[in-house]
Protein backbone atom coordinates (compact mmCIF):
# COMPACT_ATOMS: atom_id res chain seq x y z
CA UNK A 1 0.00 0.00 0.00
CA UNK A 2 2.88 2.45 0.50
CA UNK A 3 4.37 1.74 -2.41
CA UNK A 4 1.19 2.39 -4.19
CA UNK A 5 0.84 5.74 -2.19
CA UNK A 6 4.73 6.73 -3.12
CA UNK A 7 4.43 5.76 -7.06
CA UNK A 8 0.79 7.45 -7.32
CA UNK A 9 2.87 10.81 -5.03
CA UNK A 10 5.36 11.32 -7.34
CA UNK A 11 3.04 10.70 -10.62
CA UNK A 12 0.49 13.20 -9.84
CA UNK A 13 1.01 14.72 -6.58
CA UNK A 14 4.58 15.92 -6.65
CA UNK A 15 4.59 15.84 -10.39
CA UNK A 16 7.94 16.17 -11.17
CA UNK A 17 7.79 19.13 -13.85
CA UNK A 18 4.58 20.54 -12.82
CA UNK A 19 4.88 21.04 -8.96
CA UNK A 20 8.61 20.47 -8.38
CA UNK A 21 9.52 22.25 -11.27
CA UNK A 22 12.08 19.96 -12.63
CA UNK A 23 12.89 18.71 -16.32
CA UNK A 24 11.45 21.90 -17.72
CA UNK A 25 13.84 22.25 -20.27
CA UNK A 26 12.81 18.78 -22.37
CA UNK A 27 9.19 19.50 -20.98
CA UNK A 28 9.13 22.66 -23.16
CA UNK A 29 11.73 22.22 -25.91
CA UNK A 30 10.15 18.68 -26.89
CA UNK A 31 6.87 18.85 -26.52
CA UNK A 32 5.85 20.57 -29.64
CA UNK A 33 4.69 16.92 -31.71
CA UNK A 34 2.85 14.65 -29.80
CA UNK A 35 4.94 11.60 -30.97
CA UNK A 36 8.46 12.90 -29.90
CA UNK A 37 7.10 14.11 -26.74
CA UNK A 38 6.24 10.29 -25.98
CA UNK A 39 9.59 9.02 -26.93
CA UNK A 40 11.27 11.76 -24.56
CA UNK A 41 8.71 10.87 -21.69
CA UNK A 42 9.90 6.96 -22.37
CA UNK A 43 13.58 7.91 -22.17
CA UNK A 44 13.12 9.24 -19.10
CA UNK A 45 10.95 7.16 -17.42
CA UNK A 46 13.35 4.60 -18.50
CA UNK A 47 16.46 6.39 -17.56
CA UNK A 48 15.19 7.50 -14.49
CA UNK A 49 14.28 3.79 -12.92
CA UNK A 50 17.84 2.47 -14.01
CA UNK A 51 19.88 5.51 -12.83
CA UNK A 52 17.99 5.63 -9.35
CA UNK A 53 18.49 1.77 -8.63
CA UNK A 54 22.41 2.25 -10.03
CA UNK A 55 22.64 5.39 -7.45
CA UNK A 56 21.02 3.96 -4.95
CA UNK A 57 23.58 1.08 -4.46
CA UNK A 58 26.28 3.29 -5.40
CA UNK A 59 25.46 5.36 -2.59
CA UNK A 60 25.17 2.56 -0.39
CA UNK A 61 28.17 0.40 -0.65
CA UNK A 62 30.70 3.27 -2.16
CA UNK A 63 30.08 6.80 -0.51
CA UNK A 64 29.07 5.54 3.10
CA UNK A 65 32.09 3.00 3.70
CA UNK A 66 33.80 5.63 2.30
CA UNK A 67 32.36 8.33 4.39
CA UNK A 68 32.38 10.39 1.63
CA UNK A 69 28.59 10.95 1.32
CA UNK A 70 29.20 14.76 0.69
CA UNK A 71 30.49 14.18 -2.81
CA UNK A 72 27.44 12.62 -3.78
CA UNK A 73 26.27 15.47 -6.26
CA UNK A 74 29.59 14.29 -8.40
CA UNK A 75 29.54 11.09 -8.41
CA UNK A 76 26.12 10.67 -9.28
CA UNK A 77 26.64 12.84 -12.10
CA UNK A 78 29.38 10.92 -13.46
CA UNK A 79 27.68 7.41 -13.07
CA UNK A 80 24.89 8.41 -14.84
CA UNK A 81 26.22 10.14 -17.66
CA UNK A 82 28.06 6.96 -18.14
CA UNK A 83 24.94 4.78 -17.67
CA UNK A 84 23.58 7.03 -20.42
CA UNK A 85 26.30 6.25 -22.35
CA UNK A 86 26.15 3.09 -21.93
CA UNK A 87 22.59 2.58 -22.98
CA UNK A 88 22.61 4.45 -25.76
CA UNK A 89 25.55 2.07 -27.10
CA UNK A 90 23.43 -0.67 -26.19
CA UNK A 91 20.36 0.45 -27.91
CA UNK A 92 22.60 1.44 -30.89
CA UNK A 93 23.74 -2.28 -31.56
CA UNK A 94 20.76 -4.17 -30.48
CA UNK A 95 17.85 -2.02 -31.73
CA UNK A 96 18.46 0.55 -33.99
CA UNK A 97 15.14 1.40 -35.11
CA UNK A 98 14.63 2.15 -30.72
CA UNK A 99 17.48 3.90 -30.73
CA UNK A 100 16.59 6.12 -33.96
CA UNK A 101 13.58 6.76 -32.61
CA UNK A 102 14.87 7.99 -29.28
CA UNK A 103 17.66 9.83 -31.18
CA UNK A 104 19.04 13.13 -29.53
CA UNK A 105 16.71 12.60 -26.49
CA UNK A 106 18.90 9.95 -24.83
CA UNK A 107 22.31 11.66 -24.65
CA UNK A 108 20.29 14.60 -23.75
CA UNK A 109 18.62 13.16 -20.58
CA UNK A 110 22.46 12.92 -19.60
CA UNK A 111 21.71 16.56 -18.19
CA UNK A 112 18.04 16.38 -17.21
CA UNK A 113 17.92 17.56 -13.95
CA UNK A 114 14.81 15.86 -13.28
CA UNK A 115 17.39 12.65 -12.88
CA UNK A 116 19.64 14.03 -10.61
CA UNK A 117 16.56 15.30 -8.67
CA UNK A 118 14.97 12.69 -8.54
CA UNK A 119 18.52 10.55 -6.85
CA UNK A 120 18.90 13.26 -4.58
CA UNK A 121 15.14 12.72 -3.48
CA UNK A 122 15.68 9.24 -2.89
CA UNK A 123 18.80 10.04 -0.64
CA UNK A 124 17.45 12.38 1.41
CA UNK A 125 14.47 11.01 1.82
CA UNK A 126 16.11 8.08 2.85
CA UNK A 127 14.47 5.93 0.54
CA UNK A 128 15.57 2.00 0.54
CA UNK A 129 16.24 -0.15 -2.76
CA UNK A 130 12.75 -0.77 -4.19
CA UNK A 131 11.18 2.66 -2.46
CA UNK A 132 13.78 4.42 -4.47
CA UNK A 133 12.94 2.42 -7.80
CA UNK A 134 9.09 2.90 -7.25
CA UNK A 135 9.28 6.51 -6.94
CA UNK A 136 11.43 7.16 -9.45
CA UNK A 137 9.15 4.90 -12.49
CA UNK A 138 6.26 7.26 -10.38
CA UNK A 139 8.34 10.25 -11.62
CA UNK A 140 9.09 9.01 -14.95
CA UNK A 141 5.75 8.01 -15.83
CA UNK A 142 4.39 11.41 -14.27
CA UNK A 143 7.32 13.02 -16.90
CA UNK A 144 5.56 11.16 -19.32
CA UNK A 145 1.79 12.24 -18.55
CA UNK A 146 2.90 15.83 -18.08
CA UNK A 147 4.63 16.06 -21.35
CA UNK A 148 2.17 13.93 -23.52
CA UNK A 149 -0.61 16.07 -22.25
CA UNK A 150 1.07 19.36 -22.72
CA UNK A 151 2.71 17.96 -26.43
CA UNK A 152 -1.36 17.49 -26.97
CA UNK A 153 -2.51 21.06 -26.09
CA UNK A 154 0.60 22.60 -28.16
CA UNK A 155 -0.58 21.07 -31.32
CA UNK A 156 -4.05 22.13 -30.52
CA UNK A 157 -2.85 25.60 -29.74
CA UNK A 158 -0.49 25.38 -32.48
CA UNK A 159 -3.67 25.87 -34.78
CA UNK A 160 -5.56 28.86 -32.82
CA UNK A 161 -5.61 32.16 -33.62
CA UNK A 162 -2.97 33.85 -30.93
CA UNK A 163 -2.06 37.40 -31.02
CA UNK A 164 1.31 38.13 -32.32
CA UNK A 165 2.63 38.75 -28.92
CA UNK A 166 1.77 35.36 -27.89
CA UNK A 167 2.50 33.05 -30.85
CA UNK A 168 4.90 30.75 -29.86
CA UNK A 169 6.62 30.50 -26.57
CA UNK A 170 4.81 32.82 -24.67
CA UNK A 171 1.30 30.87 -25.17
CA UNK A 172 2.93 27.53 -24.56
CA UNK A 173 4.58 29.02 -20.94
CA UNK A 174 1.13 30.12 -19.97
CA UNK A 175 -0.49 26.73 -20.97
CA UNK A 176 2.19 24.89 -19.12
CA UNK A 177 0.84 27.45 -15.90
CA UNK A 178 -2.21 26.88 -16.53
CA UNK A 179 -1.81 23.15 -16.19
CA UNK A 180 0.09 23.33 -13.38
CA UNK A 181 -2.46 25.51 -11.32
CA UNK A 182 -4.90 22.21 -12.88
CA UNK A 183 -2.57 19.65 -10.74
CA UNK A 184 -2.44 21.25 -7.46
CA UNK A 185 -5.83 19.98 -8.10
CA UNK A 186 -4.00 16.31 -6.61
CA UNK A 187 -2.82 17.98 -3.65
CA UNK A 188 -5.78 16.53 -1.34
CA UNK A 189 -5.26 13.19 -2.94
CA UNK A 190 -3.08 11.77 -0.61
CA UNK B 1 43.59 11.79 5.58
CA UNK B 2 40.70 10.78 4.87
CA UNK B 3 40.59 13.35 2.11
CA UNK B 4 43.32 11.88 0.12
CA UNK B 5 41.39 8.22 0.00
CA UNK B 6 37.91 9.68 -1.00
CA UNK B 7 39.99 11.95 -3.46
CA UNK B 8 41.51 8.66 -4.81
CA UNK B 9 38.03 6.66 -4.28
CA UNK B 10 36.61 9.93 -6.78
CA UNK B 11 39.43 9.53 -9.49
CA UNK B 12 39.45 5.88 -9.31
CA UNK B 13 35.78 5.99 -9.88
CA UNK B 14 35.64 8.38 -13.25
CA UNK B 15 38.81 5.84 -14.25
CA UNK B 16 36.67 2.99 -13.90
CA UNK B 17 33.91 4.04 -15.42
CA UNK B 18 36.01 5.50 -18.12
CA UNK B 19 37.80 2.43 -19.18
CA UNK B 20 34.33 0.27 -18.77
CA UNK B 21 33.15 3.18 -21.60
CA UNK B 22 35.97 2.39 -23.70
CA UNK B 23 35.32 -1.19 -23.24
CA UNK B 24 31.62 -1.42 -24.20
CA UNK B 25 32.02 1.01 -26.88
CA UNK B 26 34.44 -1.85 -28.67
CA UNK B 27 31.72 -4.34 -27.45
CA UNK B 28 29.24 -2.46 -28.90
CA UNK B 29 30.88 -0.87 -32.07
CA UNK B 30 28.62 -0.21 -35.06
CA UNK B 31 29.79 -0.99 -38.19
CA UNK B 32 29.15 1.99 -40.46
CA UNK B 33 27.38 2.12 -43.46
CA UNK B 34 30.87 1.91 -46.14
CA UNK B 35 29.43 4.24 -48.65
CA UNK B 36 28.87 6.50 -45.59
CA UNK B 37 32.36 6.44 -45.23
CA UNK B 38 33.48 6.50 -48.63
CA UNK B 39 31.01 9.80 -49.25
CA UNK B 40 32.74 11.25 -46.06
CA UNK B 41 36.14 11.03 -47.54
CA UNK B 42 34.60 12.38 -51.17
CA UNK B 43 33.01 15.79 -49.48
CA UNK B 44 34.96 18.81 -48.48
CA UNK B 45 34.87 18.53 -45.25
CA UNK B 46 34.57 21.81 -44.54
CA UNK B 47 30.81 21.99 -42.32
CA UNK B 48 29.72 25.12 -43.96
CA UNK B 49 26.45 23.95 -43.75
CA UNK B 50 25.73 25.41 -47.69
CA UNK B 51 23.71 22.16 -48.33
CA UNK B 52 21.34 22.73 -46.01
CA UNK B 53 22.38 19.67 -43.83
CA UNK B 54 24.27 20.05 -40.57
CA UNK B 55 27.74 19.64 -41.88
CA UNK B 56 29.24 16.99 -44.65
CA UNK B 57 28.22 13.80 -42.09
CA UNK B 58 24.92 15.09 -42.05
CA UNK B 59 24.84 15.90 -46.05
CA UNK B 60 26.27 11.81 -46.27
CA UNK B 61 23.11 11.10 -44.23
CA UNK B 62 20.86 12.77 -46.24
CA UNK B 63 22.08 11.57 -49.70
CA UNK B 64 21.99 8.16 -48.64
CA UNK B 65 18.50 8.40 -47.24
CA UNK B 66 17.80 9.68 -50.30
CA UNK B 67 16.74 13.28 -48.78
CA UNK B 68 19.79 14.87 -50.87
CA UNK B 69 20.88 15.30 -54.07
CA UNK B 70 24.07 14.94 -55.03
CA UNK B 71 24.29 18.31 -56.60
CA UNK B 72 23.63 19.90 -53.59
CA UNK B 73 26.85 20.45 -52.57
CA UNK B 74 27.72 24.14 -53.72
CA UNK B 75 31.95 23.25 -52.28
CA UNK B 76 32.09 20.51 -54.64
CA UNK B 77 30.46 21.57 -57.82
CA UNK B 78 29.80 19.24 -60.71
CA UNK B 79 33.24 17.32 -59.93
CA UNK B 80 32.04 15.99 -56.59
CA UNK B 81 28.30 15.40 -58.00
CA UNK B 82 29.78 13.03 -60.47
CA UNK B 83 31.98 11.34 -57.81
CA UNK B 84 29.21 10.97 -55.23
CA UNK B 85 26.79 9.62 -58.16
CA UNK B 86 29.74 7.52 -58.52
CA UNK B 87 29.41 5.95 -54.92
CA UNK B 88 25.87 5.59 -54.71
CA UNK B 89 25.51 4.51 -57.92
CA UNK B 90 22.24 6.99 -58.87
CA UNK B 91 21.77 9.36 -62.05
CA UNK B 92 23.94 12.27 -61.69
CA UNK B 93 21.85 15.29 -60.59
CA UNK B 94 22.85 18.03 -63.31
CA UNK B 95 25.00 20.99 -61.29
CA UNK B 96 25.02 24.26 -62.82
CA UNK B 97 27.63 25.70 -60.28
CA UNK B 98 27.26 29.06 -59.47
CA UNK B 99 29.54 31.61 -57.90
CA UNK B 100 28.69 34.83 -55.77
CA UNK B 101 28.47 38.24 -57.65
CA UNK B 102 28.90 41.34 -55.96
CA UNK B 103 26.16 43.80 -58.35
CA UNK B 104 28.29 47.18 -57.45
CA UNK B 105 30.87 48.77 -59.58
CA UNK B 106 30.72 51.80 -57.62
CA UNK B 107 34.84 52.34 -57.19
CA UNK B 108 36.15 55.46 -55.66
CA UNK B 109 36.49 56.22 -59.11
CA UNK B 110 32.76 56.15 -60.23
CA UNK B 111 30.95 57.15 -57.14
CA UNK B 112 30.44 60.30 -55.30
CA UNK B 113 32.01 60.53 -51.89
CA UNK B 114 30.06 62.73 -49.40
CA UNK B 115 32.47 62.37 -47.11
CA UNK B 116 35.74 60.97 -45.06
CA UNK B 117 35.10 58.06 -42.94
CA UNK B 118 37.43 57.41 -40.54
CA UNK B 119 35.63 54.90 -38.12
CA UNK B 120 35.88 51.47 -37.75
CA UNK B 121 37.06 49.43 -40.46
CA UNK B 122 33.83 47.39 -41.06
CA UNK B 123 31.20 47.52 -42.94
CA UNK B 124 28.28 47.33 -40.59
CA UNK B 125 30.10 49.85 -38.47
CA UNK B 126 29.92 52.30 -41.79
CA UNK B 127 26.54 51.16 -42.48
CA UNK B 128 25.26 52.75 -39.80
CA UNK B 129 26.45 56.04 -40.69
CA UNK B 130 24.28 59.56 -42.69
CA UNK B 131 23.33 57.89 -45.92
CA UNK B 132 24.34 54.49 -45.34
CA UNK B 133 28.08 55.06 -45.43
CA UNK B 134 30.06 57.49 -47.16
CA UNK B 135 29.62 57.16 -50.91
CA UNK B 136 26.22 59.11 -52.63
CA UNK B 137 25.00 56.07 -53.82
CA UNK B 138 22.85 54.26 -50.44
CA UNK B 139 22.99 51.02 -52.89
CA UNK B 140 26.97 51.25 -53.05
CA UNK B 141 28.96 48.53 -51.76
CA UNK B 142 30.68 49.90 -48.46
CA UNK B 143 34.53 48.48 -49.32
CA UNK B 144 35.18 47.58 -45.75
CA UNK B 145 35.57 44.02 -46.72
CA UNK B 146 33.11 42.45 -43.67
CA UNK B 147 32.38 39.93 -46.84
CA UNK B 148 35.94 39.10 -47.01
CA UNK B 149 36.04 38.70 -43.52
CA UNK B 150 33.74 35.66 -43.53
CA UNK B 151 34.79 34.35 -46.54
CA UNK B 152 36.92 31.04 -45.77
CA UNK B 153 38.00 30.23 -48.90
CA UNK B 154 39.99 33.55 -49.19
CA UNK B 155 37.58 34.48 -52.46
CA UNK B 156 36.99 37.98 -51.75
CA UNK B 157 39.82 40.67 -52.40
CA UNK B 158 39.08 44.56 -52.15
CA UNK B 159 40.00 46.30 -55.04
CA UNK B 160 39.74 50.35 -55.31
CA UNK B 161 36.81 50.39 -52.30
CA UNK B 162 34.83 47.36 -54.32
CA UNK B 163 34.37 43.98 -52.70
CA UNK B 164 35.50 41.42 -56.39
CA UNK B 165 34.78 38.14 -56.24
CA UNK B 166 37.65 35.87 -57.61
CA UNK B 167 35.39 32.92 -59.16
CA UNK B 168 38.14 30.45 -59.04
CA UNK B 169 38.27 30.68 -55.27
CA UNK B 170 34.49 31.00 -55.04
CA UNK B 171 32.58 27.52 -53.66
CA UNK B 172 29.11 28.91 -53.25
CA UNK B 173 28.71 28.60 -49.85
CA UNK B 174 26.75 31.40 -49.42
CA UNK B 175 28.63 32.80 -46.06
CA UNK B 176 29.26 35.94 -47.95
CA UNK B 177 25.62 36.85 -48.35
CA UNK B 178 24.20 37.51 -45.01
CA UNK B 179 27.43 39.78 -44.23
CA UNK B 180 26.89 42.48 -46.39
CA UNK B 181 24.70 44.90 -44.94
CA UNK B 182 23.35 45.95 -47.97
CA UNK B 183 22.09 43.03 -49.40
CA UNK B 184 24.72 43.44 -52.84
CA UNK B 185 26.16 40.02 -53.42
CA UNK B 186 24.05 37.41 -55.17
CA UNK B 187 24.79 33.69 -56.33
CA UNK B 188 24.93 33.88 -60.24
CA UNK B 189 26.06 31.22 -62.67
CA UNK B 190 29.58 30.83 -63.48
CA UNK B 191 29.03 30.66 -67.26
CA UNK B 192 26.59 33.55 -66.87
CA UNK B 193 28.76 36.52 -68.77
CA UNK B 194 25.64 38.59 -68.66
CA UNK B 195 25.64 40.62 -65.01
CA UNK B 196 24.45 43.67 -64.10
CA UNK B 197 27.40 45.32 -61.75
CA UNK B 198 24.80 47.77 -59.94
CA UNK B 199 21.77 47.34 -57.48
CA UNK B 200 20.61 50.76 -56.78
CA UNK B 201 16.91 50.86 -57.35
CA UNK B 202 16.85 54.81 -57.04
CA UNK B 203 15.50 56.94 -60.36
CA UNK B 204 18.06 56.99 -63.34
CA UNK B 205 18.91 60.51 -62.52
CA UNK B 206 19.48 60.21 -58.77
CA UNK B 207 21.97 57.29 -60.08
CA UNK B 208 23.34 59.76 -62.94
CA UNK B 209 24.27 62.08 -60.31
CA UNK B 210 25.68 59.69 -57.66
CA UNK B 211 27.38 57.31 -59.95
CA UNK B 212 28.97 57.01 -63.12
CA UNK B 213 28.50 52.95 -63.30
CA UNK B 214 25.41 52.52 -62.16
CA UNK B 215 21.60 51.31 -63.68
CA UNK B 216 19.67 54.19 -65.00
CA UNK B 217 16.68 52.09 -65.91
CA UNK B 218 16.75 53.45 -69.31
CA UNK B 219 15.64 49.60 -70.50
CA UNK B 220 18.08 50.05 -73.59
CA UNK B 221 18.81 46.45 -72.70
CA UNK B 222 15.23 45.55 -72.28
CA UNK B 223 14.30 46.52 -75.60
CA UNK B 224 17.18 45.32 -77.39
CA UNK B 225 17.15 41.78 -75.85
CA UNK B 226 16.04 39.64 -78.59
CA UNK B 227 14.90 36.45 -75.51
CA UNK B 228 12.94 38.77 -73.58
CA UNK B 229 15.76 37.53 -70.95
CA UNK B 230 16.87 40.88 -69.24
CA UNK B 231 14.24 43.31 -67.53
CA UNK B 232 14.03 46.49 -65.70
CA UNK B 233 12.02 45.87 -62.62
CA UNK B 234 11.91 48.35 -60.11
CA UNK B 235 14.79 51.09 -61.59
CA UNK B 236 17.02 48.19 -61.86
CA UNK B 237 18.00 45.51 -64.83
CA UNK B 238 17.52 41.86 -63.87
CA UNK B 239 18.70 39.17 -66.23
CA UNK B 240 16.81 35.71 -66.25
CA UNK B 241 19.76 33.03 -66.76
CA UNK B 242 17.27 30.70 -67.64
CA UNK B 243 16.68 32.46 -70.66
CA UNK B 244 19.65 34.26 -71.33
CA UNK B 245 21.89 33.13 -74.34
CA UNK B 246 24.90 35.73 -73.92
CA UNK B 247 24.69 37.33 -76.87
CA UNK B 248 26.17 40.66 -75.36
CA UNK B 249 23.61 42.54 -77.26
CA UNK B 250 22.95 44.17 -73.84
CA UNK B 251 26.10 44.78 -72.77
CA UNK B 252 26.83 46.52 -76.04
CA UNK B 253 24.04 49.06 -75.81
CA UNK B 254 23.99 49.61 -72.13
CA UNK B 255 25.60 53.02 -72.10
CA UNK B 256 26.86 53.16 -68.38
CA UNK B 257 28.43 49.76 -69.11
CA UNK B 258 27.01 48.49 -66.10
CA UNK B 259 25.46 45.21 -67.94
CA UNK B 260 28.43 43.94 -69.16
CA UNK B 261 30.61 40.33 -69.77
CA UNK B 262 33.14 41.69 -67.08
CA UNK B 263 33.42 39.52 -64.34
CA UNK B 264 36.17 41.65 -62.58
CA UNK B 265 34.98 45.66 -61.51
CA UNK B 266 35.88 48.19 -64.24
CA UNK B 267 36.59 51.57 -62.97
Amino acid sequence: MNLILLFLSAAVVNNFVLTRFLGICPFIGVSRKLESAISMGLAVTFVLSLSSAVSYMAYTFFLVPLNMQYLHIIAFIVIIAALVQVVEMFLKKSSPTLYSAMGVYLPLITTNCAIIGAVLINMNEGFGFIESVVHATGAGLGFLLAIVIFAGLRERIERCDIPKAFAGFPIALIAAGLMSIAFLGFAGLI
Amino acid sequence: MSIFIQVAALGALGLVLGGALGYVGRIFAVKENENLIAIREALPGVNCGACGQPGCDGFATALIEGKAKTNECPVGGPDLSSRLSEILGVQEAEADKQTAYVHCYGTNNASKIHYAYNGIDNCNAAFLMPGSGPKACTFSCLGHGSCAVVCPFDAIDIIDAIAVINPDKCVACGLCIPACPKALITMVPVRAKIRVGCHSTDRGPLVRANCSAGCIACKICERHCPHDAINVVDNLAVVHYDKCVMCGICAEKCPTGVVGPRVENAG
